[in-house]
């Protein structure tokens, strides 16, 4: 119910009133007994002050009062809700006030709560005053000072780009004075504290975007919620420093009930405002607000802020930098520079952009600075792969090279700044610096003009930017606090730290979302080396990648990647370097030993840190990364499992991948599977149909169809010739039953065939001693023939190849059968695994069904020596395996999981759509 | 037949037979005669009284019952006064002027109504009513305000008492103090900050809360003892835009040096934050030049122009800012108090910093039952302090000869535990003549005798900068010697305690 006082005539106005303004009331009660009032055009308040009241019935007179006392040239409405009130005098004075004073509305509802009260007062404001341009909120027993208003509104219409005012906490009763000063944090204020007080001045356009108080939040922390709803609408604070709210703190209260109940709380705002948790949203932030690096140019010594240094981001002088510094020296809390100082050629961060380890260049030279003095980044040219190493002192090559860029913390800086001595820090132009230094080693395809434009030295750029520091008049001062009131907040070089406690991750890697949003994937391998796992990661992100998503790369037990992809397939490679191991745990599943989150070895934080940022994973095959891809789950990340085959142990068991998949199946969202056969695995295996997802494989290489008809058409016309040429591709090893293929070239030998058999791969070491493969096949005269990598070697050796070899024990669906039916080389090959899905005996390829290793070799060479002897049905073989091929896309095969992408980003996909359209259509 | 004397005579008598009333029911006086609705309408509620007469010293009226009464005081609430009759208008206004001048001044204007015109008659009494409601609400929210007002002040004043009494119940404690220093920086240039600055002068946001504060001391670099301009000083609470005080000081007077501002009282009540406005009044082509600090990294605290709200500098004013107990004025004489021109009797006051070569000849003395073998003092001729790391147990005491020069009011220096993994550290300053007082004023099992001052331990957490002042009783006569002093808050662990004194500096008369 709503009471506003009546009018009185001008004369018997207070002085005060007049200084806010006239009105005449009239009062109408509408058919929801909710009395709506009529105001006459004298009273047009630009601002209203919401008192909610509730069992505080005297101290509510010092609000009013002190609402009363604005010394403001504007109209100011005071509203007092009283909350249902069980105490009648919050009657009795409400009314009191608002009879006595022109400007002051007292209104009565029922018990609803603090958020209730609010929003019933700004709803009441809003609808009496057309013209209001904001709302202050003002609790009952608080109290603004007389200019409060005034300056508050002033300063609120003075930046446009602000929706509300926030205070420092000046605390009366028990006393206390916080500084807030600092510029406005979404990140802080989500992951530290409530910093905007609900005492702040609000703009209208705020409530008239919707945005009230959550009703159902009686038991504190409502304002946190509130600014959380501004915050996801887009809206920004900002603290005035002279506000003049007095906070009055008694021993007990309202927020510190809430305070015991917080974790509650907490956990329902995390739940409502999930998005802002996300730590897509935090990392952005932090890059904007507090962002983790100041990469000072060699050279010109501009000095570019950020986080990620492939988003856009602030450049600033020196002399703003050394400003800054030195104000964040004596107030950490409400000035910063980044907590990590890095001085490097912008030439060379783009080297290292483009071949995609910039962030994790970074993220590791930020755990390194945390754990040495400095670190030396020095860049190397190496075509054949990408790789990042570190090198402590003591290793013969350590420092055997200038750097290229060095890291080290703000606070090694300062000490450096703070020593009077150049003697410490100058010998890091030797090979022997004092300071605790580690060198961070990145080869990969460097251009020479990369790495050239060395002119001006990393070090010399450190030196000399130490020189400027310490010459600065800054220096000479104490560097001591300056505002009164005590700093409240964490200093903001240590925001980063902030992140890290809000996504458990340490270091968390410097990316942030780009611009087109596009939903991140990434492939996580042990190696990445020339295996069929990888190669089938390579191809689904090369496909990926093109249909606009932004793929990533994570090699996670070397940190170092053979160059058989496009490094343009990927966003970003990354390496976890660190001595992960590939297989183990302390824990048992099916035989199989597994790790889980709480154990040591998992590197929770680490991973989780190096992960970030990413909205799927797809795991191929690394099995202790399983202990952490259940967080990453909870925190709305897709993780999916690529599962490629059982493997068997020595003693035939089968055992592999797939075990350890059952062990974590309900972290995964889907299990991709090369094979049906698989698929039925699983299932049998008690995995629902609807978690498993079977994506055929494709040649791990494209080859143009114009490039397939010419080997087509050169192997027509080669037709058929004296000796049948076969190969075989791979390891020499049990696994490919390499025993099976000896025992069929002896027998080949034996009956002198005309075969010729080629033996491209690699022996594998220790392979329980039976001596060398190569020894033996070369007392045969077939001479091993080192590994092909490159697509146009392997093509050019199946295209010289009649028949392709592969007597495995066990197998999933090797590539190497389908690069050879591609071009019309017919596979030989053992049926195991899901080799059958892959190869129809008798119609593109030849199954050899034995099982017994000899059976096996008498039925690989039954098998040559028919088409020896059948030789148009050799041809007619290479001819349909050819042609099935032809239709074997991972373009294709792939569609089932782009449809599930689809379904999981579906806004992002139509942006993809979108793009794609859009540079595919004609004239671009 | 009556003659008229004898009427008269009549009059008087039947007028002292009146009897005298008093009305305490809200009054209804009318003249002419009202309708019976408009009688009924009063009812009980309502004294309806007829006036009859309008004299000097009373009012004659008629109730309802017929009953005459002689008013001398007004009723104690008038709902209304009313003419029936228009002929009767004249008497009703001078009713009307009879009780304004015995109420407090909210009688109700007369009105004339037609005796039949019941709803004129009822808006009448309504509007009264609701001029009562308002009067009576508008007192109780001043009653309201008074009560609130005087909340405040004893909350203030409790917390004013217990600083006294704290100061009263613990010795040691000082009752003035440094609160903040910034130096001058010697700059060739000299910049006159005020000859650059607009009309409004140049204002500077101070460091320290109000609370406290009791006066403030600028540096003048270069003094203009021809000047005729005035220089005004004023001091404001930011937040409330309170006026503190204000100091008037003809330019001829300052000197070169620090010059005091010494308010009327400590400041009280909530903390705020103060604004210094220094402004030129008159014509000042010859001003003296105000030293500025240090460079300023904070711009909030960069010295602005008053008009502009514009840094003028990079650097903040020189400035000393002391605060007191509550009711203590600053100890030293030769300040400008406010709204007063410097006392030219007094001597003046000037910071000194003690000299290198004598505080390089800091030297460990031992002092306790058990002396340690600690070896603790250094002075640190690089960074310009004397290191002074406290034992695992006891004191460390570095002895500084001659270091309180003759006239000294008061010795301050920087404290820092310079080393994040230290734990806290105890520091105090101790002035006296002999090794055999340090023990006894440390314990504050002695008190200080003339000549002598203490600054009572100050607590320093590591890395984080404090501030000690011990203070004499009366400017030092002679030299005497200056001891500092460390402990360990929690004896036991005394690694990384690198406790070090700096920017030992005194205060001196003379």
């Amino acid at each position: 119910m709503i009471l506003p006082g009546p009018a009185f005539p001008t004369s018997m106005r207070s002085r005060r009133d007049k200084t806010m303004g006239t009105r005449k009331v009239g009062r109408v009660v509408n058919a929801d007994n909710a009395l709506a009032t009529k105001i006459d055009d004298g009273f047009r308040p630009r601002l209203a002050i919401v008192i909610p009241v509730y069992k505080h019935s005297v101290l509510m007179s010092e609000a009013v009062e002190s609402a009363l006392a604005q010394q403001a040239d504007f109209g100011i409405a005071i509203i007092v809700v009283d909350d249902g009130c069980p105490f009648p005098e919050t009657e009795t004075i409400g009314s009191a006030y608002a009879t006595a004073h022109d400007s002051v509305f007292y209104v009565r509802k029922p018990n609803g709560g603090l958020s209730s009260a609010r929003n019933y007062g700004v709803d009441f404001a809003l609808d009496l005053f057309p013209a209001l341009e904001a709302v202050y909120f003002l609790d009952a027993d608080n109290r603004i000072t007389p200019t409060a208003m005034r300056d508050v509104l002033a300063y609120l219409n003075s930046r446009p780009e602000i929706a509300w005012v926030y205070p420092n906490i000046d605390k009366f009763g028990i006393g206390w004075n916080g500084s807030y000063q600092a510029p406005y944090s979404r990140l802080l204020h989500l992951t530290f504290d409530n910093i905007c007080e609900a005492g702040s001045m609000v703009a209208r356009r705020v409530f008239d975007a919707g945005i009230r108080f959550d009703e159902t939040m009686k038991a504190g922390f409502e304002d946190w919620d509130f600014w959380l709803q501004c915050v996801s609408s887009g809206f920004e604070g900002a603290n005035y420093p002279f506000f003049g709210f007095d906070y009055r703190q008694r021993a007990e209260s309202m927020l510190r009930d809430s305070h015991r109940t917080k974790a509650a709380i907490m956990s329902y705002i995390r739940e409502k405002h999930k998005k802002l948790f996300q730590p897509d949203t935090l990392a952005q932030w932090e890059h904007e607000e507090s962002p983790r690096y100041a990469a000072i140019a060699t050279g010109t010594y501009a000095v570019s802020l950020f986080t990620d240094p492939n988003a856009q981001h602030a450049k600033i002088d020196l002399e703003t930098y050394i400003d800054r510094y030195w104000a964040a020296l004596a107030e950490p809390d409400a000035h910063g520079t980044p907590p990590f100082m890095l001085w490097i050629a912008p030439a060379h961060l783009q080297a290292l952009r483009k071949i995609g380890v910039i962030h994790n260049v970074l993220w590791h030279a930020e755990r390194l600075a945390e754990k040495h003095h400095l670190v030396a980044i020095r860049l190397e040219h190496d075509s054949g792969r990408i790789e990042i190493r570190r090198i402590e002192a003591g290793a013969p090559d350590y420092m055997a090279k200038k750097p290229l860029a060095w890291m080290c913390s703000v606070d090694l800086f300062k000490a450096c700044v703070d020593d009077i001595s150049d003697e410490w820090i100058g010998s890091i132009r030797s090979r022997r610096p004092s300071p605790d230094t580690v060198e961070l080693v990145i080869r990969g395809p460097f251009k020479a003009f990369d790495l050239d434009r060395t002119v001006l030295s990393a070090t010399n750029g450190l030196l000399s930017t130490l020189g400027v520091f310490r010459d600065s008049a800054y220096r000479r001062g104490a560097n001591q606090r300056w505002t009164w009131r005590g700093g409240y907040f964490p200093a903001i070089r240590s925001h980063h730290k902030l992140l890290r406690e809000a996504l458990g991750a340490s270091p968390v890697t410097p990316r942030i979302v780009s611009k087109d949003q596009a939903p991140r994937i990434g492939f996580l391998l042990p190696i990445a080396s020339f295996g069929g796992v990888e190669k089938v990661a390579y191809a689904m992100a090369r496909e990926l990648s093109r249909l606009g998503y932004e793929t990533h790369l994570y090699v996670l037990a070397k940190s170092s990647c053979e160059m058989v992809f496009d490094p343009a397939d990927f966003a970003s490679l990354n390496f976890l370097m660190d001595d992960y191991p590939l297989w183990g745990g302390a824990h048992h599943f099916a035989g199989h030993d597994i790790m889980m989150a709480q154990d040591e070895g998992a590197r929770v934080e680490r991973l989780t840190g190096l992960l970030a940022g990413l909205d799927v994973v797809i795991n191929c095959q690394v099995a202790p990364v399983n202990a952490i891809l259940g967080e990453l789950r909870r925190r709305g990340v897709k993780i999916l499992d690529h599962v490629h085959v059982l493997d068997r142990t020595r003693s035939g068991r089968t055992a592999g991948h797939p075990y350890v998949a059952l062990a974590y199946e309900h972290i995964y969202d889907v299990i991709l599977t090369c094979s049906k056969q698989m698929v039925d695995w699983f299932h049998g295996m008690g995995v629902p149909n609807a978690k498993l997802m079977h994506i055929p494989n494709a040649p791990s290489f494209d080859l143009r169809e114009a490039e397939v008809r010419t080997i087509l058409r050169q192997r027509q016309r080669r037709g058929i010739q004296d000796r049948l040429q076969a190969i075989f591709l791979g390891r020499l090893d049990s696994q490919k039953g390499i025993e099976r293929l000896y025992a069929a070239a002896s027998l080949i030998k034996r009956r002198q065939l005309p075969i010729d058999i080629r033996l491209v791969g690699a022996e594998v070491l220790n392979e329980q001693g039976r001596g060398s493969w190569t020894e033996r096949f070369a007392g045969l005269g077939i001479k091993l023939e080192p590994a092909i990598y490159s697509a146009k070697g392997l093509t050019d050796a199946f295209a010289e190849a009649d028949a392709l070899l592969l007597t495995s024990r066990w197998e999933g669906a090797p590539l190497t059968i389908l690069e050879a039916q591609r071009v019309g080389c017919v596979p030989i090959v053992t049926d195991v695994g899901a080799v059958s899905e892959l190869v129809e005996h008798d119609v593109n390829g030849l199954l050899l069904r034995a099982e017994d290793d000899n059976d096996v070799a008498l039925e690989l060479v039954a098998a040559l020596e028919r088409l020896l002897s059948e030789p148009h049905h050799l041809n007619r073989l290479s001819t349909k395996a050819a042609e099935d091929l032809a239709s074997r896309t991972w373009a294709e095969n792939l569609s089932p999981l782009i449809d599930r992408l689809e379904a999981w980003f579906p806004f992002r996909s139509e942006e993809i759509e979108l793009r794609r359209t859009v540079t595919s259509s004609p004239g671009r | 037949m009556i003659s008229t004397t004898a009427k008269r005579n009549q009059d008087v008598h039947i007028l002292d037979q009146m009897r005298r009333g008093y009305v305490k029911k809200p009054a209804i006086l009318y003249s002419g005669q009202p309708s019976n609705t408009i009688c009924a309408l009063a009812g009980d509620a309502y004294a309806l009284l007829k006036i009859k007469r309008v004299t000097d010293d009373h009012l004659l009226t008629r109730d309802m019952a017929g009953l005459d009464q002689r008013l001398t005081e007004a009723p104690i609430q008038i709902a209304a006064i009313i003419a029936f009759d228009q002929g009767e208008r004249e008497l009703v206004d001078r009713a009307g002027d009879w009780l304004h001048k015995r109420s407090s001044g909210a009688t109700p204007a007369p009105q004339l109504i037609a005796s039949d015109d019941v709803v004129g008659f009822s808006a009448s009494i309504l509007d009264t009513t609701r001029q009562l409601a308002q009067r009576n609400a508008e007192l109780t929210t001043s009653l309201f305000r008074q009560l609130a007002d005087a909340r405040q002040a004893n909350e203030d004043l409790q917390n004013r008492f217990a600083a006294l009494e704290a100061f009263i119940d613990r010795a040691g404690l000082q009752p003035f103090d440094v609160a903040f220093i910034n130096p001058p920086v010697e700059d060739e240039l000299e910049p006159n900050v005020l000859a650059t600055a607009g009309n409004g002068g140049i204002s500077q946001i101070l460091p320290v809360a109000s609370t406290g504060v009791s006066a403030i001391a600028l540096h003048i670099g270069k003094a203009t003892p021809r000047s005729d301009a005035i220089l005004r000083a004023t001091l404001q609470t930011v937040e409330d835009g309170r006026l503190i005080e204000t100091w008037s000081m003809p330019a001829a007077d300052l000197h070169a040096g620090w010059m005091t501002l010494a308010l009327r009282k400590t400041i009280a009540g909530l903390r705020r934050t103060l604004r210094l406005i220094i402004s030129v009044e008159g014509h000042g082509a010859d001003l003296p030049t105000l030293s500025l600090g240090n460079a300023q990294p904070l711009p909030l605290f960069r010295l602005q122009d008053t008009d502009l709200r514009q840094s003028i500098s990079s650097s903040s004013l020189a400035l000393q800012v002391y605060v007191g107990l509550p009711g203590v004025v600053p100890p030293t004489p030769g300040t400008f108090a406010a709204h007063s021109k410097r006392d030219r009797a007094e001597q003046g006051l000037r910071e000194m910093t003690v000299p290198q070569d004598v505080l390089s000849q800091a030297y460990q003395v031992s002092l306790d039952a058990e002396p340690s073998v600690f070896d603790g003092v250094r002075y640190l001729d690089s960074e310009r302090v004397v290191s002074c790391h406290p034992p695992a147990f006891g004191n460390t005491v570095a002895k500084i000869a001659g270091g309180c020069p003759v006239g000294a009011l008061r010795i301050s220096a920087n404290l820092l535990v310079a080393h994040e993994k230290a734990r806290d550290v105890e520091f105090a300053l101790l002035a006296c003549g002999s090794d055999d007082r340090v023990l006894g004023l440390l314990a504050g099992t002695a008190d200080p005798q003339p000549g002598e001052g203490f600054s009572g331990w100050v607590r320093v957490p590591a890395q984080q900068p404090r501030f000690a002042s011990l203070y004499l009783d009366a400017p030092a006569r002679e030299e005497s010697d200056l001891y500092l002093v460390t402990r360990m808050v929690e004896p036991g662990n005394h690694d990384f305690a690198w406790a070090r004194f700096s920017n030992i500096h005194a205060l001196a008369q003379g």
